[in-house]
């Protein structure tokens, strides 16, 4: 049943009615009210018996074909279109689940990633920032004066992302303790320079913002 | 405690770093010119949510902080504690910027 309306929906434009027709026995046409009960497209047959010469097709194949457009008018016309690619009763080749690696998005854009990555290495040296180093940066800032400014502290957190690849950096300003994020490869960053390095036993450290201690943490 | 947030569209529920509030006191030191529970306006300097700017640069501060401003956008009293995002210049909170110990340009820098 689910195969022969496959088929119906599968096929070309024209000539769908008589090719339905000519796979159902005519007495069949009854059976098919009551499995069709759930689908709310599918409207009663109107007459089980469907004349071969009618122009029209009758019954529940009337709603989906006009769902999708098609139109059973000049049924004379018997042939399958050639952009269709499939005909009624030939199988399909089998289908592949995955792409070749090469040919998927994922593999490009880690290539593209790379390179981004590269390029910005040969141009900038940047030190291998970990959690748990004391870090202090040169930062010039675009937007209104081209000061440079210097920035220092204890790196909490790095995402590993290409050329998006973020650290944390947190440090205590004026007595409140500010958190920024910042892109590890970005212009705006003139210098990183490692001062120390701090045996940490995590990624992330997080917990060392309920400990405020006075030094630079 | 905040009850309104001035200037903001009716789908924008919270309000932001630079954003000028309706607050009510809830607590305050003995002798000081405000007392409880005088409605008073201020402006948001410090969150501690994310603050995210253009180039990429996310900031969260460990505490939230205002600064309590007049009807124009003076303040109201006559020192700033704690870092102080230059942003606000922008705005034309230009006193409260110059009063702070220390700036941070653009949302980032001392």
């Amino acid at each position: 049943m689910q195969a022969l309306l496959r088929n119906v929906c599968r096929s070309g434009t024209r000539g769908t009615s008589l090719k339905f027709l000519d796979c159902t026995p005519p007495g069949a046409a009854q059976s098919f009210i009551e499995p069709l009960g759930p689908c709310s497209w599918i409207r009663q047959i109107v007459s089980p018996v469907i004349p071969h010469d009618g122009v029209q097709a009758y019954g529940f194949c009337t709603k989906a074909l006009a769902l999708r457009g098609f139109s059973t008018v000049g049924a004379a016309e018997v042939s399958v279109e050639d952009e269709d690619s499939s005909s009624p009763m030939v199988d399909h080749p089998p289908r592949i689940k995955f792409k070749r690696p090469d040919k998927t998005a994922r593999h490009i854009m880690n290539i593209l990633n790379k390179e981004a990555v590269d390029k910005v290495r040969t141009e900038r040296e940047i030190p291998d920032v970990q959690p748990g180093c004391i870090v202090q940066m040169r930062v010039q800032v675009p937007e209104n004066k081209r000061r440079e400014s210097t920035l220092k502290g204890i790196v909490i957190a790095r995402r590993n992302a290409g050329i998006a690849t973020t650290f944390r950096l947190r440090r205590l300003v004026a007595g409140v303790g500010v958190e920024s994020v910042f892109p590890l490869y970005s212009p705006n960053i003139k210098e990183i320079k490692i001062l120390d390095r701090k045996k940490v036993r995590r990624a992330k450290l997080y917990y060392l913002r309920d400990r405020m201690n006075a030094l630079k943490k | 405690m905040c009850i309104r947030v001035i200037g903001a569209a009716g789908n924008q529920r919270y309000a932001r770093i630079g954003d000028v509030i309706v607050a009510v006191i809830k607590d305050a030191l003995p002798q000081m010119p405000l007392e409880r529970s005088e409605v008073i306006r201020a402006v948001i300097v410090r969150t501690c949510k994310e603050f995210k700017c253009e180039d990429g640069i996310i900031i969260r501060y460990d505490d939230n902080a205002a600064v309590i401003i007049d009807q124009k956008g003076n303040p109201k009293g006559t020192r700033v504690f704690g870092a102080i995002a230059e942003e606000l210049r922008e705005l034309n909170f230009t006193k409260i910027v110059s009063l702070a110990p220390e700036t941070l340009f653009i949302f980032s820098f001392i």
